[in-house]
């Protein structure tokens, strides 16, 4: 074989090798998310991303995707829900804002005030107590820290990270 | 020269191979981010003054939910409301939105049909009735998994259109709070939309949903049950239950089918534990 047949050879030979190695593609968080130890909701957390974050996304299997995420010189790898991540780069407030938009401040003021503002004008006109009533529901179904507080169940239950099979 | 070029191909063709793979389901497909038409006035808005924020969604659901109480007891079984509650949180927790600023809420209702409700900031609601219909908690948890992917997925908000949104935003971040909400009745322009907003979402909250999104939200139980390790063919169970009647949200028996089809092509499926059996019958007093 000639000498150039032979590195044509080698080098078709090796694109395969990585390509079935790392198919990994560059993807971008869509919401802020945990980075998660092991393909599954209740493992480990390995640190928390940003939304917006860029990521190297390998193939999805059962909802996750293991993900490389490069911090400076360091890098990580984990796993990420499926609908965490897309392909585009999400806009976000301080990228995409012209001087006629609203701030995020403004927003938040608005959002704040849209709320409790208009609640208690509606308070004032319940007369049926439905507001009442759901005071009493809101109260008696808060559950603080629900991670920590179901993990009994959970582990009675083999739920989670208890389920059979899971590592 | 020409083996220069020939062996930059190769490259190319090596560096384009490393970078083709994995087709990802978009995130925004499933969230309901939906860009609004024309705000109108000349007022240009940034892409998260689209959105509702979570908190705005809280109050809006709070309302909503406010409202479809007044119709409703509140169940007396304090005992059972903490048990449906403990499977809620659990399930919410695998969803797609684990976290909420104000919590996720699991309230039980005294009525005896089978109803279940989800309003929007995690206030799902369910009736005595449809806790005894199931036969086991692997079935509950299939009815509370549809009704927090409602949640995760945004159903309700989706159902605002986009007249009420535009009228929203433009209002909230045009006028500002102070002159939005005032007027003589102490409402304001924003009190009006607001009205509207909590309309159009309560019906989607009381009356269910097109089938579209009602399968949407089934399959989202489905991946959500088997990640958590829940046999996912308890919602198929649950929905054999229930009646054909409105076939306007999907007829349940074809929906039962396809969540059966979906719990058959999916891996770890595992089948309904007898300590959770258990605790069910014990929570029931059965």
């Amino acid at each position: 074989m000639r000498p150039m047949k032979l590195l044509m050879v080698l080098c078709l030979a090796l694109a395969g090798t990585l390509h079935a190695a790392d198919q990994a593609t560059r993807q971008f968080l869509s919401l802020d998310a945990r980075l998660l130890a092991k393909p599954a909701a209740f493992a480990k957390s390995l640190g928390n991303l940003k939304k917006g974050m860029a990521v190297w996304a390998q193939t999805p299997k059962k909802g996750y995707v293991q993900v490389r995420v490069d911090l400076g010189e360091d890098s990580k790898t984990g796993y990420l829900p499926m609908r965490a991540l897309q392909r585009s780069k999400p806009s976000l407030m301080a990228s995409t804002r012209r001087s006629s938009d609203a701030s995020s401040e403004e927003v938040a003021a608005a959002t704040k005030g849209f709320n409790k503002q208009i609640e208690a004008g509606l308070r004032e006109k319940d007369t049926k107590g439905g507001y009442v009533k759901l005071d009493k529901a809101l109260e008696r179904s808060a559950m603080e820290d629900a991670r920590s507080s179901t993990e009994p169940f959970r582990e009675k239950g083999k739920l989670g990270e208890f389920k059979e099979g899971a590592e | 020269m020409k083996n220069h070029l020939i062996l930059g191909s190769m490259l190319l063709l090596m560096t384009g191979c490393a970078g083709m793979g994995a087709v990802m389901e978009t995130a925004g497909k499933l969230s309901g981010n939906k860009s609004l038409a024309g705000a109108g006035s000349g007022f240009k808005r940034s892409a998260e003054v689209k959105e509702f924020s979570e908190e705005e969604k809280f109050y809006t659901g709070r309302t909503v939910a406010a409202d479809l109480l007044t119709g409703y007891e509140l169940s007396d079984d304090l005992a059972l409301e903490s048990y449906v509650g403990k499977i809620g949180q659990t399930v919410a927790l695998a969803s797609g939105k684990a976290e909420l600023p104000q919590g996720w809420h699991f309230v039980l209702l005294k009525n005896q049909d089978a109803d279940a409700f989800a309003a929007p900031g995690g206030i799902i609601m369910v009736s005595e009735g449809v806790v005894k219909l199931c036969a086991d908690e692997d079935e509950l948890a299939g009815v509370l998994a549809h009704e927090v992917s409602h949640i995760s997925i945004d159903h309700p908000m989706q159902a605002i259109s986009a007249a009420n949104r535009n009228a929203a935003f433009v209002n909230l971040a045009k006028f500002g709070i102070e002159q939005a909400t005032k007027d003589k009745d102490g409402g304001g322009a924003l009190a009006d939309t607001f009205n509207g907003v909590v309309k159009e979402v309560a019906k989607g909250v009381s009356h269910g949903y097109d089938r579209a999104k009602e399968s949407e939200a089934d399959l989202e139980a489905v991946r959500v049950l088997i990640d958590l390790g829940y046999d996912p063919l308890g919602l198929q169970r649950v929905l054999t239950k229930l009646k054909a009647g409105d076939h306007s949200h999907g007829d349940p028996a074809q929906r039962a089918a396809d969540v059966a089809k979906a719990a058959a092509q999916a891996e770890g499926v595992v089948e309904t534990d007898a300590v959770r059996t258990a605790r069910f019958n014990k929570a029931l007093g059965r």
